[in-house]
Parts: C-alpha cells; sequence; structure tokens
C-alpha cells in the first residue's frame, strides 16, 4: 500500500513537470558541478510530496539534484532547531495581529531564527520599528526589513495557506481567523435553534491558560475565557474584562479600566488583581511556560524569567480593583490585540490556591469568566460548552451549548458533518470534489500562516546567496499550489502573509510582490553566478 | 501447581524488569525531545521545562529515579498531557478499549471458529470455498479501510449506525466488526487446518468405524483436539486487541488506549510511552500464564507440573 502510494506520488510530481511550461534548455553544465542537496522533511506522506514537487523542479529547470532526507516528525524539528540541515520547508503563523510577530524571528541570533541568518541592517530596521510608537513609521521600516530579508533570500517564500471549510447552511455568524479562537462562535447563531457542535479534533493538551500552547486549547479558552480585551470580527481590539484603556504619548504606559460588573463562575468579581497574579505566574521560571516569552513585551519581564530581575520589577501592577497600570519595555501599538492572547487570561488568586496542582486538569477545576463555561470534558471525547448567564455581554451571546468533539481523522470527520453530527467541518484538498458533489458551498479563510524555505546560512554552498535565489526563483509557485496543494492558498512573494495589517490595510498589499513567481531566466544566471562564486568551475 | 506458579511470577517480573530498562534506553536514543514543538522554544525556556520534568539529568540518574518511582507504582505524570497522570491516562482509556476488543474478540472467534469449522467438515465443497473467500477478505483488507467503506456506507449513506463517538451499544456494532474481521479470518484459516489435521487422524477412523455419530466425532474427538493451537494464539490476542488499537479508533473517534501508543511515541512522551509497553507488557505476560494454565483444561496430557520421579 506504502509503495503504491509513493509511486502515485511521484507519478504526480512526474505530471505536474510536464504540465509546466517548457522554457527551453537548461544549462545542465553548470548545473551538475553543484554537489547534490539535500531537503530535509518529515516522513509523512503529504510533506514527502512537497519535497518531491520541489526536488522535481529543481532537478527539470536548473539541473540541480537534490536529495529527500526524511525523518519523524520531532526529528526533523529538532534537527532544524540544531542547524542539522540545509534545506527545509518551514511555516510560521501569528501569535498577535502584527507584522511583527513574522518580522522579528529573523534578528541575529533571535530564539526563532534558525537558518543563522544576521545582517546588522535588518536588526536596526526592527529595532527601530519595535522602538517606534508611530504605526505608519513602524509599517515603512519593517517594508524596508522585509525587502532586505528577500534581497538577501535568507528564506525563500513558497506560499500562504488558506484553507477550506463547510458548515450547515443554517450557522450562521462564526468566524474564521488567523488567531485564536478560530472559528470563533461569539456572534454566531443557528437557525431554528441555539446550540452547534463543531469538531476540535484533539483532547486539549493543557488548559492552564498561563502554560498551554497548542490551537485546541487556545480556541476553547477563547470562548470559556475573556482577557482585557477580545478581537472583533476584523481582528481588532475591542472592550472584554476591560471597558476602556489609555496609553501614554511613548506607547510605554497602558492602563486599562475594568468594568466593575464582570465575575468569575463562581460568583467572585473579575479584578485588576487577577491578571497581575496570571502574568506573574506565567512569567515564573518555575513554571517554565512555553508561552513565556509573549509577556517579554513588559518591562523586565524578560528578566525576571531568567533570573535577572525579581518578580515586583515586573512592569504589571493593579492599581486598585479596576485599574491594571502596564509598563512596556518598548512601545508596541498592537499591545490591546496581545492582551486578547490566551497567556494573558486571568487567573483569581485565591481559587488557583485552592485547587492547588489540579487546576483546569478538569471542566470543574476551573473558573471562567468568558461568554460560555465548559460544563463537561470527557476525556479523550468531548467538551461541552454552555452559555455563561453572567457574563457582561450575555445578551449578544446567542449560542446556549456548543458541542466540541474529537474527531482526527478528517474522513471520518466529513463523514460525521454529512449525517448532521457536525455543523462545520474543515476539508482537505482531496476532499473538496466529494463536498462538491454532496452540494455544499466550499467556503474558504486565511489561515495567517507562511511558508518557506529555510536555508541552512552556515552550510558551505546555501551561505552562497546566488544559490538561494536561484532555488527561490526557479519554483512555479503558482502549479504547486493548484496540483500540489490543491486549496486556496495564495503563492507567497513575500515573507509576511495578507492577513496582517499594516499603515491602513494589509501590509502585503501595500507593500507588494517582493519577486517575480517561477523566474527562470534570472535563476539560472544566479545559479551560473553562484557556482562561479563558489569556485565550483 | 503452587510452585509452578510462583515461579512463573518471579519469570514475569524479570522480563518485565528487562522491558522497562530496554524500552528506557532506546526510548532515549529516539530523535528528538519532548518540548521540541513546531515554535522552537527560546534555549533559557526549554532549559527550565527539562529541570521541571528532570530532563537535565543523565540518563543513569533519570533511570534510577524511574525505577524507584515504578517500584511505588507511581508511573508518573505524561509529558504532553500537562495534568494527567499516566496511571489515570491508563485506568480511564483501558476499559473502552478492553471493551471494544473483547467484542471484536468474541465476534471473531465465534464466526471465525463456526467458519473454519464448517470449511473442514466440508472440505472440497462449496461451504469451505464460502468460509475460505471470507477469510481471504479479512485477512487481506485492513481495517482501515473496511473500517472506511462501513462508517461510509452503513453510516453515513444507509444512516444504520453512527458515524463516530463511543455512547452507546449501536457506536460499538461497526468498530467491533471492523477490528474483528482480521482476527476471524486468521481463526478461521488455523481452525481449518488444525480441523482437517485432527479429521484424518486414526482415532477418528477408529471413531467413525465405532458407529459413533458424526456430530459426536466432530465435537467430542474433533474440536477438542483441533482448538489447542488456537487457545496457543488467543494469549497475545487478546493483549493486543484490548490494549488498543490505533487504526479502528481512530476512524470512530473511540477514547480508548490506542491514539496514545503512536502519540506517545511521536511527541516523545517518555513516561507514557514507558507506562503503556509496561503496561501491555504486564497483560501479554499475564494471557500467556492464563494460556498455559487452560492448556492444561483442554488437553489433559499437557501437565504444568515437573513430575517428580
Amino acid at each position: 500500500m506504502k509503495r503504491g502510494k509513493k509511486l502515485i506520488t511521484l507519478l504526480l510530481a512526474t505530471v505536474l513537470l510536464a504540465s509546466v511550461a517548457f522554457t527551453g534548455c537548461s544549462d545542465k553544465g553548470s548545473a551538475s558541478k553543484l554537489p547534490t542537496l539535500k531537503i530535509l522533511t518529515d516522513d509523512s506522506d503529504t510533506a514527502k510530496r512537497y519535497a518531491q514537487a520541489f526536488q522535481g523542479m529543481w532537478q527539470k529547470e536548473l539541473g540541480i539534484k537534490v536529495e529527500i532526507d526524511s525523518t519523524t516528525f520531532k526529528d526533523r524539528l529538532q534537527r532544524t532547531q540544531e542547524g542539522d540541515f540545509q534545506i527545509v520547508m518551514a511555516g510560521w503563523g501569528p501569535d498577535y495581529n502584527d507584522p511583527m510577530t513574522f518580522m522579528d524571528m529573523w534578528v541575529t541570533d533571535g530564539p526563532f531564527n534558525e537558518g543563522g541568518y544576521a545582517n546588522p541592517e535588518y536588526d536596526e530596521l526592527i529595532a527601530k520599528a519595535k522602538a517606534s510608537p508611530d504605526n505608519d513609521e513602524r509599517m515603512d521600516l519593517m517594508a524596508q526589513a522585509e525587502k532586505i530579508l528577500i534581497e538577501d533570500m535568507a528564506i525563500g517564500p513558497i506560499y500562504f495557506r488558506y484553507r477550506d471549510y463547510i458548515k450547515n447552511p443554517k450557522l450562521q455568524g462564526e468566524v474564521r481567523r488567523a488567531f485564536a479562537p478560530d472559528p470563533d462562535f461569539y456572534w454566531a447563531s443557528i437557525e431554528d435553534g441555539d446550540s452547534i457542535t463543531f469538531n476540535i479534533g484533539t483532547e486539549p493538551p493543557d488548559m492552564d491558560p498561563q502554560t498551554t500552547t497548542d490551537t485546541v486549547s487556545f480556541q476553547l479558552l477563547g470562548h470559556t475565557f475573556e482577557g482585557l480585551t477580545r478581537l472583533d470580527q476584523e481582528g481588532k481590539a475591542m472592550p472584554g474584562m476591560a471597558k476602556d484603556w489609555e496609553v501614554s504619548d511613548d506607547g510605554l504606559e497602558w492602563t486599562f479600566n475594568l468594568r466593575d460588573d464582570a465575575k468569575w463562575s463562581d460568583g467572585k468579581p473579575v479584578t485588576a488583581h487577577d491578571f497581575e497574579y496570571a502574568w506573574k505566574r506565567a512569567l515564573d521560571p518555575e513554571l517554565a511556560s512555553q508561552y513565556a516569552y509573549i509577556l517579554y513585551y513588559i518591562e523586565n519581564a524578560e528578566e525576571y524569567y531568567n533570573g535577572e530581575a525579581s518578580v515586583d520589577d515586573v512592569g504589571v501592577e493593579a492599581v486598585d480593583d479596576t485599574t491594571l497600570k502596564v509598563r512596556l519595555a518598548l512601545p508596541a501599538p498592537f499591545f490591546d490585540t496581545l492582551v486578547a492572547f490566551g497567556t494573558f487570561m486571568p487567573l483569581n488568586e485565591e481559587y488557583h490556591k485552592s485547587v492547588g496542582d489540579k487546576y483546569a486538569s478538569e471542566a470543574d477545576k476551573m473558573i471562567y469568566n468568558g461568554p460560555f463555561v465548559m460544563t463537561t470534558w470527557d476525556h479523550d471525547s468531548k467538551v461541552v460548552l454552555k452559555k455563561n448567564p453572567d457574563y457582561w455581554n450575555a445578551d449578544e451571546i446567542k449560542l446556549e451549548t456548543i458541542e466540541g468533539l474529537m474527531i482526527k481523522d478528517a474522513n471520518s470527520a466529513l463523514n460525521e458533518f454529512l449525517t448532521g453530527g457536525l455543523d462545520i467541518v474543515g476539508v482537505r484538498g482531496d476532499q473538496k470534489e466529494q463536498v462538491k458533489k454532496e452540494g455544499y458551498e466550499l467556503l474558504h479563510y486565511a489561515d495567517g500562516s507562511s511558508w518557506y524555505f529555510l536555508f541552512n546560512l552556515e552550510d558551505e554552498i546555501l551561505a552562497n546567496e546566488n544559490i538561494r535565489k536561484a532555488l527561490t526563483y526557479s519554483i512555479n509557485r503558482q502549479a504547486f499550489v493548484e496540483k500540489i496543494l490543491q486549496d486556496d492558498s495564495k503563492v507567497g512573494l513575500g515573507f509576511v502573509p495578507p492577513v496582517m495589517p499594516g499603515k491602513s490595510g494589509s501590509f502585503r498589499e501595500e507593500v507588494g510582490d517582493l519577486f517575480q513567481d517561477y523566474d527562470i531566466k534570472t535563476a539560472k544566471k544566479c545559479l551560473e553566478k553562484g557556482i562561479e562564486e563558489l569556485g565550483l568551475e | 501447581m503452587g510452585r509452578y506458579i510462583g515461579k512463573r511470577f518471579l519469570h514475569s517480573i524479570f522480563t518485565l524488569f528487562i522491558i522497562a530498562t530496554v524500552t528506557f534506553i532506546l526510548m532515549n536514543l529516539m530523535p528528538g525531545k519532548p518540548f521540541t514543538g513546531e515554535k522552537p522554544i527560546p534555549e533559557e525556556i526549554r532549559k527550565n521545562m527539562e529541570a521541571k520534568y528532570g530532563l537535565d539529568k543523565p540518563i543513569h540518574e533519570r533511570y534510577v529515579i524511574y525505577m524507584k518511582n515504578l517500584l511505588r507504582g507511581d508511573l508518573g505524570m505524561s509529558m504532553v498531557h500537562k495534568h494527567r497522570s499516566v496511571g489515570s491516562i491508563i485506568k480511564e482509556r483501558f476499559p473502552i478499549s478492553a471493551s471494544l476488543g473483547l467484542r471484536a474478540l468474541s465476534f471473531a472467534l465465534i464466526a471465525g471458529l463456526f467458519l473454519g469449522i464448517i470449511a473442514a467438515v466440508n472440505h472440497g465443497k462449496t461451504w469451505d470455498y464460502v468460509s475460505m473467500i471470507i477469510a481471504v477478505i479479512g485477512v487481506s483488507v485492513p481495517s482501515f479501510i473496511i473500517g472506511g467503506l462501513l462508517q461510509y456506507f452503513v453510516g453515513v449513506k444507509l444512516r444504520l449506525f453512527p458515524v463516530t463517538g463511543w455512547e452507546s451499544f449501536k457506536h460499538t456494532v461497526i468498530p467491533s466488526f471492523a477490528l474483528g474481521l482480521g482476527t476471524l479470518a486468521v481463526m478461521a484459516r488455523m481452525m481449518r487446518t488444525s480441523m482437517l489435521d485432527v479429521l484424518n487422524q486414526d482415532y477418528i477412523k477408529t471413531a467413525k468405524a465405532k458407529g459413533l455419530p458424526r456430530r459426536a466425532v466432530v465435537w467430542r474427538h474433533g474440536i477438542r483436539n483441533a482448538i489447542l493451537p488456537v487457545v496457543t494464539i488467543l494469549g497475545p490476542l487478546v493483549a493486543g486487541i484490548t490494549t488498543g488499537t490505533f487504526v479502528v479508533e481512530n476512524i470512530f473517534a473511540i477514547p480508548g488506549l490506542g491514539q496514545f501508543l503512536v502519540s506517545s511515541v511521536n511527541q516523545n512522551d517518555y513516561t507514557l510511552i514507558m507506562g503503556l509497553t509496561l503496561f501491555y507488557s504486564l497483560i501479554l505476560v499475564t494471557m500467556n500464564f492464563i494460556v498455559d494454565i487452560l492448556y492444561g483444561i483442554v488437553d489433559p496430557r499437557i501437565t504444568l507440573v515437573e513430575r517428580k520421579e
């Protein structure tokens, strides 16, 4: 069976190549001087299929031989992080609604800079953008930085991922977006009823807001908790536990005014102290929270986590029950959307101490302050969320019950949808035909991720910019998206995806494409130059 | 008998100890680390996390700590499911896998033995071919295909049974069938071969010559002797089928142990890998032990106690 699949994928890759317009003789003479390169991939069928497509394109267009080095998923991540690779396809999804969540990845020695890119000019632009409280100026600086990133071809953009889904036509008002909670049922309603079922896919591995890292948990937390703000339909900050907030002129001091009628599900009021306690807890080195870094915008947060400052130095303070003052280390104009992120959810100290280690282990070992409360958590099977009658904006919440099933297999989930067991379900590329036949309208949304070749800049061959350019320019993205991904993903000719905001609209649209897709002519020139520079002639 | 059981018990403990040690070593040789995630973790955060789970210590120290905890019956906390202990995962999930497994096994045993016997008794005739065609289908079509097809046609198209989940009796029918079919085929073929072998023995001829009715020949002399090989594989089979099967549980979204057998390895969830391996081994060792005892009952010629001269 496996063999058969391999053969089919190989055939697919060949068909893809045949369908790509032939652009004259490639200079195989010079390419053969390049040693065989390796593309690292995990051993899933999809990942291998992608790698085979790229392998075919490079071989065909440039005569470059690329070997597929496939390993387990964990090992691929590990080897990428350790720099033991040449080329790997990687993706990045946004943590918050600002291009900075992408752009600060590539600063010299940054924790996520796995390719080893180092350009002082780039670093300076990012530092300037981070220090600027002016949005237009920040966007200009980031646009310049992105240009440099692509000119240096530190990474080779491929595509921006868009996903397909179908839903029960009676379900209205669900919001799909690039961040948790996705889908967001805050504004959702269903004709002739008030309860819906959707697929969360797996057991939420960790429902503790301060330690969790996965999308399933964040999805559920987004419905059962509320931060100082929450994201509206457009991804902008709207009042949540805070009814309003002010920022100082330098963008460093934020004052959040909490509403005085907000309650926990056990009846206690939600106060500014609950936020101070939760945030400091997230930064506690003892807790070892993986997402602690998202709080690093706060003054002395990083220092406290690293043991260089005390907890009292951290720039968050509950002035009284309804006033939370936050001092930032750098101005972050998007801080109001950042505090909607799961890690920033409040926690009542008294309650937390009363349940101790059991916190967030069961539905009744948590208290909630969001539009819904979790009433059932049937491990590995399902969760049930019920409307929270004490929620401050309860009048606007139309659903009474949201049930989340844990169906891992995509075909089983689709079958469950077809029998009416789910009201909304994701559709994979290979399921599109069936779904259309069943008469459902395919809907699309951007999941916010950007996919690219990560090059190891410390590798002898890939340290050469022209080789990286040749590899990037020679990819036919349009064909890759249409024939291999078979979904609504968009060709990526820059790093920041179109869903990220810019000065007024989309950052990507404002900046434009940074190179041309499938530019064989330039690719060949770059390859020749690269080979010459490497002294391989 | 008592001495035999005592000896077997000590053997079992030793076996489990070896398994625990080998698994511990192999697991640590596996590529990847528990906290390697899709988003790389800043160095200092990773160090803090590893320290929290004791992963910063050298492997021999961790081994000693693990073994000490194991002796106290503490299997530790899962490294991925942060708030769940390995013990509680097994305690919650095993009954569901066991229930599914036993349903599938009962179905496979009854139907499989029946088909095997029918085939052997009607050797070379229509019923033989019918049984063997069913057996060949059962052996050669993997459970994910059977499961997927049944789910779509019986679940989605005919709406006879639910598509996923594990709530009522109705939910158990298709998964048990899909899971049991392969075992059914193995049973049928084994029983047929063994039965044919027995039916050609001289004592069967003797029984027939004595003028015993055919039914008595088949039942009393045939099946009882032919079933021994089936009993032999029953031990490992029960252990395998009741401790969770990834494919069927995955297709029908059944909250059993099966998913953890795979995900724990993929996610380098060390404590869970150890816990599940030991649990599976324990069941396997126990089942083999029970089978040995069953031997003596099915075939009185086999004796468990060494005779003293």
